[in-house]
């Protein structure tokens, strides 16, 4: 423990005095020396040298993986064109927003009626401090960033078909927070200091973990949990003597809090994916697709469908419809960047080796969908003070742990959309089966389990969106199994010829917009270097 | 170990119940969303399972595993599936829309569970 911490000061002083001499760069270069990870594995483009002038890249799809591509090697001089299936750029990387139209596959078609300025995230939606990729072109592109609230002790959690005196009663998340943690401390506190954790801890340390269990657990003297501030008040303190210092709220019961299983919604650290300080760009995630084609739009054609892809020792002929014309045409490339998702790549015909296609259904692909409802009031906020963040809820009947979000934007104005369904996997299935009515009554259906009276009377419009019910998409990102990390994957991240293929699914941020970014770089690289050498 | 950070992070997808649990109705249910309740799938998206030679013609375990593992745009249903309700499915699915091959049963899915590895990483969302 001891040599940690004076190792820590020791490369503090060193990089203290790297930072003088060489600044920050050097300062950071030491610390990615010493294995301090700063950040997801890139954090800007790479840095490239020589010229492309002369070759054609032809990239497939506007998504960030393509665009990413599109904009990199544009900069160094390649003739690059992208061809996007849909009329307009982003990929999954788009906000739902009025006229934006939901046509399903099995010919289910919605169109959004939202007010002017709201909208629904349908896509990604969070971006964490660590993916500096992102925000490499959040900056770059000048996409202004507002905090996500990623997660809120004010929100309200709800546990419902459980034992205990907690079940089916609404409560705040700093409530259960604050109890469980309070009585697991000073149960462990007191075992502690009765000797029954002796030989488990030397002497001087069980002092010093009493000493912690005190301040994390907000204990007495006496190591007793009688709640903290923090918890929640029933009127909260404020002038003269009413209401004065207020009145604190009353403590659960530990067994109460313990059968609620509302703990399952916080541990000591978030996950590294989740952590704080979160992001999202102002007025919807669409704003980094619009940043892109702000510097490279020009470069994007639109409502270009693939159907066919052959290579041959000279370059790459790519034969697409014009799906608003009708008209079918080729294009010829030195380079292809293929960002086309794998279920959709494997539809299309292509002189890939046999082996290759096989890697491209060695993935399977999220089942996901996303519901916003606009509601005509923020009574989240005006009634009950909460900001964003999360209503989680456990064992909620029939929908089981089922988790709301508040919008993270337009705080105290009107109308708001919240994300009434984030749903995954074989209830994802099951969701998509319904008609987009059924669905908006399934979510008012839940929202009424914690909002009760209120969630559907405020109800004012919706949007609902299937990945994998979207042509170009089939799927919401790629979910690796670990035997298609070992087989698959290897072969799919090596060209094939002169397709060299990219997307969050090459990476081990899959389903982050970091991972599409992060693959195009590594992929564009190699591109480069094979271009430079030929 | 993700699944569970994940899930304390509160993206637990919705776990419905089912009140009916006869093999049509868990295909509707599940699986017509993509394959459609007739069968006969999504050109150029999801196969149609009516007359599909896999589902008919490769070995039961070939199929049970394609169901666990998925494969493009299909979930690994490892992950959301009873061992009966899995069967269920596929004896449906084999007896359906002009189909006929043989029923799979529970205990065929279940000595087959135990051999595929690891549901896939980060089913519950970004």
């Amino acid at each position: 423990m001891e040599q940690i911490f004076s190792g820590a000061l020791t490369r503090r002083a060193l990089l203290e005095r790297l930072g003088r001499v060489g600044g920050t760069a050097a300062v950071f270069a030491a610390m990615n020396a010493f294995g301090v990870p700063l950040a997801s594995a890139a954090e800007a483009p790479p840095d490239l040298r020589g010229s492309g002038k002369g070759k054609k890249v032809v990239v497939l799809g506007a998504g960030h993986a393509g665009n990413t591509s599109a904009l990199e090697l544009s900069k160094l001089g390649y003739d690059v064109t992208v061809l996007e299936a849909r009329s307009f750029a982003g990929g999954r990387a788009q906000s739902a927003r009025k006229g934006f139209t939901a046509q399903e596959l099995g010919d289910q078609a919605l169109t959004c009626t939202f007010d002017e300025g709201q909208y629904i995230n349908i896509g990604p939606w969070r971006i964490p401090y660590w993916h500096r990729s992102t925000l490499y072109y959040a900056r770059t592109l000048g996409v202004p960033l507002e905090i996500m609230v990623n997660d809120n002790d004010a929100a309200f959690v709800m546990a419902k078909d459980v034992k205990g005196g907690l079940a089916g009663k609404r409560i705040r998340q700093a409530e259960i927070k604050a109890d469980a943690r309070g009585y697991t401390a000073e149960l462990v506190a007191k075992a502690a200091n009765s000797g029954k954790l002796d030989g488990m801890l030397s002497a001087e340390d069980k002092q010093i973990f009493v000493e912690y269990l005190r301040h994390e657990g907000y204990l007495k003297k006496d190591l007793s949990y009688k709640g903290t501030d923090g918890r929640g008040w029933v009127v909260n303190p404020g002038a003269g003597l009413d209401p004065g210092p207020g009145t604190q709220a009353e403590l659960f019961g530990f067994s109460d809090v313990l059968n609620s299983e509302l703990w399952k919604y916080f541990a000591s650290v978030t996950n590294h994916e989740m952590q704080w300080t979160m992001f999202q760009p102002v007025g919807g995630m669409d704003q980094i697709a619009r940043g892109f084609e702000r510097h490279m739009g020009h470069l994007i054609k639109f409502n270009m469908e693939v159907e066919q892809i052959r290579q041959n020792d000279h370059g790459v002929t790519i034969s697409c419809l014009d799906t608003k014309s009708g008209k079918r045409s080729q294009v010829a490339a030195d380079y292809v960047v293929c960002t086309i998702p794998l279920p959709v790549l494997h539809q299309i015909d292509t002189d890939f080796s046999d082996d290759f296609k096989e890697a491209i259904t060695g993935v399977s692909y999220a089942l996901v969908n996303k519901t916003g409802l606009q509601m005509k009031r923020r009574f989240w906020e005006e009634d009950y003070g909460i900001y964003g963040g999360h209503i989680k809820t456990v064992k909620n009947g029939a929908f089981g742990d089922y988790l709301i979000s508040l919008p993270s934007t337009g705080y105290a104005s009107q109308k708001g959309v919240l994300l009434g369904a984030y749903i995954h996997g074989g209830a994802a299935a099951e969701f998509s089966a319904k008609s987009f009515k059924e669905r908006v009554e399934y979510c008012l259906d839940v929202g009424e389990t914690v909002f009760p009276g209120q969630y559907r009377a405020n109800f004012d419009s919706a949007f609902s969106w299937c990945w994998h019910k979207a042509k170009y998409n089939l799927g919401g990102w790629a979910l690796w199994s670990e035997e298609g990390r070992k087989t698959a994957y290897p072969k799919l991240l090596e060209p094939q010829g002169r397709i060299y293929l990219a997307g969050e699914h090459l990476s081990y941020l899959t389903g982050w917009q970091a991972g599409a970014i992060e693959s195009a770089w590594q992929q564009i690289a190699k591109l480069h270097q094979h271009a430079m050498q030929a | 170990m993700k699944f569970v950070l994940l899930a304390a992070a509160g993206f637990l997808a919705a776990g419905a119940a089912l009140a009916e649990d006869d093999g049509h109705a868990l295909y509707n249910k599940k699986c017509a969303t993509c394959h459609q309740q007739n069968g006969e799938g999504i050109p150029h998206a999801y196969p149609a399972l009516s007359g599909d030679a896999f589902l008919l013609g490769a070995e039961d375990d070939d199929v049970i595993k394609l169901i666990f593992k998925g494969r493009d745009g299909m979930p690994a249903w490892a992950t959301f599936l009873k061992d009966d309700e899995i069967a269920k499915i596929l004896t449906y699915a084999r007896d359906s829309w002009g189909n006929a091959a043989p029923a799979i049963s529970k205990d065929q899915v279940a000595a087959l569970r135990k051999t595929v590895p690891g549901a896939s990483q980060n089913p519950v969302g970004n």
